[in-house]
């Protein structure tokens, strides 16, 4: 094995490799940063190129996409308040506060530093344990999925300082949302109102933009401020870079996250946008200034992107191992593979050894590209932000219809319409659509690794759960510790303060 | 004299425009074609049409473009191609389930059998069903000795309901007259995982996936669907078919069609047809389908066509039987 990793090494000596990485970060960033325009999306329309190139070539061709384009999508999320994709959602939350301050810059420096770390030490954690994760993997099933998301979502909703009750009616919504379309177990429609372009669901692009890009262009509008940035804030300073002493400051965080990433990479199915979440949930809890979080803090920027990026090292295990892929953008790089006439599967590394260590080496690689470049290509995007509202908005509404449409499917501009003027007025009620998201992802893996849980179980489901499922158990056991501890807290917090009012 | 030029006048556009028209329809296509796939990038009829699109396009002169609609258990693509006008210029890439089954099971906005016609098949697979090591079985007439002992007890894992897997299972538990415990599950990877994981008992599977694991003895074939072996496969030329064990009637393979919206004038079609007769001559697609794992096993359109409302009647009453409980 070791001989093969030596070779491998040999196999990077060849500048093509990274010529054609950069070229796929600076396309997928400029991609992923266009609202709408996915890094799924780009990936499967320059998939070609990669096939006339040579795997050496091509694959990391590939890579460098998912990996810019992922960056580019917490681009918008943090300039504007409009993630590109599921996984920077949580990216929301500080990004457009601290632009608005003139941190802009700072705020983008800091997602990429922690993107790449994330990154780049899951990837390392992958290439030395790839054995044990692959049995990992086969060990958690459907009751496990379900038991980690819920055990996720407790985690996430225990720090959220929103309103319980808007918070729970968001949530509830986007429950709904998720239910609508074809019942995966069954096969049957529901939820449709009869109308025929539901039967496949509400997609998410069209939905991240309506409710994301509407309500903050209108609100924009509203807002009779001639800039993003707010008024007060002095313009020279609006250009600042991160400073050493800043990233200091969240680089436990950042490792933090990393390990949350790295371990929930190993659940299928869950992934990019539920790391990101628990990230910044976690960041949040280890602050001694919590109350910070949510009005510009630059925690709150490397709590998630390092653990939404930290997923792509594991993710990428099953797809090597057993040769099945675990997202959309995995299912695309096995195409990859399998057309360079490279089948993923046990025997790989025994066939293949030195061209897969090598490829793994490549998107380690990657990263210091990526940083690399990153901190020459960010400054434009921090500058477009000094633009004057009046030209700033049209591009964004436009980017924001051309991302709807990007499905190829026009019902979905009428989705994100519809979506997009209900969430506006939900925001002006003062609900925060976070949770609506959340729970509009994980609605369908919920439902459907419950209900394969329940067929598994034959009827008797706490049988199957505590005698057959031990990890399952342990994560809802702790889930329901952690609940009840939380509440006992409150409680106890309570009637301290009250009787030290008395 | 005024008015006959006058009427000329008027007459020129007319003819030109005629004139045009004809010359129009003699030049198709003279735009590029978009081919319509219901599935998500990066499976199996994706990297089929990355193989089949460039070669498509050289014979017929113009760039042929895929668009992905994934979503509704195909239903999405299938209504945007069946309510796309029958011009030539849009086309699907499907299978038989998404063709002949689903259709019949929700609520679609087109007749199936009448909205399309097939352009090529251009080839099919059949389905295996496999175990692994640690199950009390080691051959199929172990799953139905072992399933009659115990009713609803052994999984079986399928891609989806009504699906490539879900299908032939159905089949043959008619046909053994078992009572199993079906677990569906997002596609074929997962059906692969959950078999490798111990979760399920039996999984449907293809040669091409399962290959790796066979090898490395992690699955165990029991049955190949449908009438004859997969022949000249070097690793699963060897596992007995359906019909050879005694069931006949287990034959619902999966063939990946391309259809094209009904209603498109005869010279387009037969264009359209013969374009697909001369592409899979072509060595470079033999070879380029040959590298995923699988051959071209082609019929032309016509004949398929005259295959569908058989092929979609065994499915109504597959349908009846199953939800009739």
């Amino acid at each position: 094995m070791f001989e093969a990793f030596l070779q491998g090494f040999s196999l990077l000596l060849r500048i093509d490799t990274y010529v054609y990485i950069a070229i796929g970060l600076t396309v997928g960033m400029f991609v992923g940063a266009m609202p709408g325009l996915t890094t799924t999306l780009a990936v499967a329309v320059l998939l070609p190129i990669s096939f006339k190139l040579e795997p050496m070539v091509g694959i990391p061709f590939l890579i460098g996409l998912t990996k810019g384009g992922i960056f580019g999508g917490s681009i918008s999320a943090i300039l504007v308040g409009i993630p590109g994709t599921g996984a920077s959602i949580a990216t929301t939350f500080d990004g457009p506060a601290l632009t608005r301050q003139g941190k802009g810059r700072k705020a983008l420096e800091m997602a990429l530093v922690s993107s790449v770390t994330g990154d780049l030490i899951s990837d390392v954690i992958t290439l030395s344990l790839i054995g044990p994760i692959a049995l990992l993997t086969l060990l958690i099933g459907p009751p496990e999925v379900f038991a980690i998301i819920i055990f996720s979502l407790i985690l996430i909703s225990s720090v959220s300082s929103e309103s319980g009750i808007k918070g729970g009616i968001a949530a509830f919504l986007g429950l709904g949302l998720g239910f609508i379309g074809t019942d995966a177990t069954t096969g049957a429609t529901r939820l449709t109102f009869g109308l025929e372009a539901l039967n496949g669901g509400i997609p998410l692009i069209p939905l991240i933009i309506g409710v994301f890009a509407v309500p903050e262009i209108l609100a924009a509008v509203e807002s009779r401020a001639a800039r993003f940035i707010d008024e007060h804030v002095d313009m020279s300073k609006v250009g600042d870079r991160l400073r050493w002493h800043e990233l200091r400051g969240s680089i436990r965080t950042i490792l933090r996250s990393t390990l949350i990433g790295t371990g929930i990479g190993v659940v299928p199915g869950v992934g990019q946008v539920v790391a990101a979440f628990v990230g910044y949930s976690a960041a949040k809890r280890a602050s001694k200034h919590p109350e910070t979080f949510g009005k510009g803090e630059l925690d709150g920027i490397a709590g998630p992107e390092a653990a939404n990026n930290a997923v792509n090292g594991p993710t990428l295990v099953p797809m090597l191992t057993l040769g099945i892929p675990g997202d959309n953008i995995t299912a695309i790089l096995l195409g990859a593979f399998v057309a360079h006439g490279m089948r993923p599967g046990p025997q790989i590394f025994q066939e293949q050894g030195p061209l897969m260590y090598a490829l793994l080496l490549s998107f380690v690689i990657a990263n210091v590209i990526f940083l690399i470049l990153g901190y020459f290509l960010i400054k434009p995007f921090a500058q477009a932000m000094q633009m004057k509202k009046a030209y700033l908005l049209p591009l964004i509404l436009a980017l924001a219809f051309v991302g709807a449409l990007s499905t190829g499917d026009t019902s979905d501009i009428g989705i994100m319409v519809v979506v997009g003027l209900c969430s506006y007025v939900l925001r002006k009620a003062g609900f925060d659509l976070a949770p609506l998201i959340i729970a509009f992802v994980l609605a369908e893996p919920i439902e459907y690794t419950l209900s394969q849980s329940l067929l598994y179980a034959h009827g008797s489901p706490f049988h199957y759960l505590f005698v057959g499922r031990p990890i399952a158990s342990f994560f809802l056991v702790a889930g329901l510790i952690w609940i009840t501890w939380m509440t006992v807290r409150t409680i106890i917090r309570r009637r301290r303060s009250k009787g030290a009012s008395a | 004299m005024k008015t006959s030029v006058l009427r000329i006048a008027a007459a020129a556009p007319l003819l030109l425009l005629m004139v045009s028209g004809s010359l129009y329809a003699a030049s198709y296509p003279d735009r590029p074609i978009t081919l319509v796939i219901p599935l998500s990038p990066g499976g199996s009829h994706d990297l089929h049409a990355r193989g089949i699109t460039p070669e498509l396009s050289k014979l017929l002169g113009q760039p042929v473009v895929v668009k992905f609609l994934p979503g509704g258990a195909g239903m999405k693509g299938t209504g945007f191609a069946a309510e796309a006008k029958p011009d030539g210029y849009t086309i699907l890439f499907t299978h038989n389930y998404f063709d002949q089954m689903v259709p019949q099971t929700q609520k679609v906005p087109f007749d199936a059998l009448k909205s399309f016609n097939t352009l090529a098949r251009i080839n099919y697979s059949q389905p295996m069903f496999m175990t692994r090591p640690g199950t009390p079985f080691k051959d199929l007439k172990g799953v139905v000795a072992h399933a009659k002992a115990n009713p609803g007890k052994v999984t079986f894992g399928h891609s989806g309901v009504w699906g490539v897997m879900h299908t032939p299972m159905l089949q043959f538990i008619k046909a053994a007259n078992i009572k199993v415990n079906f677990i569906p599950h997002k596609g074929g990877g997962p059906v692969l995982r959950a078999l490798l994981a111990s979760q399920d008992d039996v999984g449907g599977v293809f040669a091409t996936q399962a290959r790796p694991h066979f090898k490395a003895g992690k699955v165990i074939p029991l049955v190949v669907v449908g009438e004859k072996r997969i022949e000249g496969d070097p690793d699963f030329g060897g596992v007995p078919s359906m019909t050879e064990l005694g069931y006949p009637t287990v034959t619902s393979t999966m063939d990946r069609i391309f259809m094209a919206p009904a209603g498109m004038a005869p010279d387009r079609l037969n264009k359209l047809r013969a374009a697909f007769d001369g592409l899979v001559k072509q060595q470079a697609v033999k070879d380029y389908i040959k590298n995923l794992g699988d051959e071209i096993k082609y019929m032309n359109g016509a004949d398929y066509d005259a295959l569908r409302p058989a092929k979609y009647e065994t499915f109504t009453v597959l349908i009846k039987e199953m939800t009739a409980k």
